[in-house]
């Protein structure tokens, strides 16, 4: 396994990360007060959430079986639902998570 | 909670939930990571420069797809784009300089802005003390769950088939605590419109090219509210 290509990867997103969180504390005074930030503080982040959601199911491994297309959107509308109920974010991504895991290993769909 | 107990004692109780999160979570990053066939070190590598849950689970997908630099440094800033509006909200509780102040930006996760932003603000000569306490407890928990999640894996091979849902499952929870505090709905259908639309043209290039529209809806939509 190439550890290089892993440390320069993890490297990379080190410093990406840390521009994202630094940036506001850097920035203040100059762009952190505009207005227009403000206005968008409040969508833009549900907005990136939304398109998150969406990539990280496009990019689950389907290998072509449409039994894992329905297990997935199952997974996820328990976790909604987990969520809605309990409003605990660690049980609903356990029990989420182990709903799609044990359809996958137990199941074998 | 009491206000005159030692600002360490206080991190420490008040991080606990923190350590509930952190270390399953961190084992099933650590599970997936080693489930590519790379030694565990590098797991707690991981925890302990990216310090991001989100941003260390995409690792995961993009190390499996053999991705570019250049892909991947641009995929963890519109991943973490959320956190440019953390800062703004603890501004005026950080220090304003010294080392500290590096730390507290770089350890500013989703669960420390949480803990951060909801706990009573301490005294100030408290604050510091407080705050570093809080975040390095953090890192720390997340730190032994990606060890912990590694090591297991390269132990005893186990089968990690399926726990790559851990990420959907974490966003959607991202997407509903959002959506707490928000009283239009509109830009979540832009959003998935968006996404849908790139990802039928581009397919798994589809993340840049969604996030520039739902920028570039939000930039038409302020232009029109700060006309009318």
């Amino acid at each position: 396994m190439d550890n290089q290509y892993v440390i320069t990867l993890f490297v990379v997103m080190a410093m990406a990360t840390f521009i994202t969180r630094a940036a506001p504390f850097v920035l203040l005074g100059r762009f952190a007060s505009h207005p227009f930030l403000a206005a968008i503080s409040q969508l833009f982040p549900a907005m990136i959430m939304m398109v998150l959601v969406f990539f990280s199911l496009v990019t689950l491994e389907y290998a072509g079986h449409i039994e894992r297309y329905v297990l997935a959107i199952g997974a996820l509308c328990w976790t909604v639902l987990i969520h809605r109920m309990m409003g605990q974010a660690l049980i609903s991504i356990l029990t989420g998570t182990a709903v799609y895991v044990v359809g996958i290993q137990w199941f074998g769909l | 909670m009491i206000r005159n107990r030692a600002p360490v004692t206080r991190a420490l109780i008040d991080s606990v939930p923190v350590a509930f999160g952190y270390i399953p979570l961190g084992a099933a990053f650590g599970l997936l990571f080693a489930d590519l066939g790379y030694t565990w070190i590098l797991a707690p590598f991981a925890a302990l420069i990216i310090f991001a849950g989100s941003a260390q689970f995409l690792a995961v997908g993009l190390l499996a797809a053999g991705a570019g630099y250049l892909e991947a440094f641009v995929a963890t800033l519109v991943l973490n784009a959320r956190h440019l509006f953390y800062g703004l909200s603890v501004l005026d509780r950080y220090p304003v300089r010294g080392l500290a102040r590096w730390y507290l930006m770089f350890g500013l996760t989703d669960e420390t802005y949480s803990l951060v932003t909801t706990k009573p603000v301490p005294e100030p000569a408290d604050r510091v003390p407080y705050y570093v306490a809080l975040t390095a407890l953090n890192q720390s928990y997340w730190i032994l769950g990606c060890t912990l999640g590694a090591s297991m894996q390269s132990l005893f091979q186990l089968n990690a088939e399926g726990f790559e849902f851990a990420l959907v499952a974490l966003f959607v929870v991202l997407l509903l605590e959002q959506m707490k505090t928000m009283d239009v709905q509109w830009p979540l259908l832009v959003a998935l419109v968006a996404s849908m639309g790139t990802y039928a043209l581009l397919e798994s290039q589809f993340l840049v090219m969604a996030i520039t529209l739902c920028v570039a809806t939000l930039g038409l939509w302020y232009a029109r509210t700060a006309d009318g």
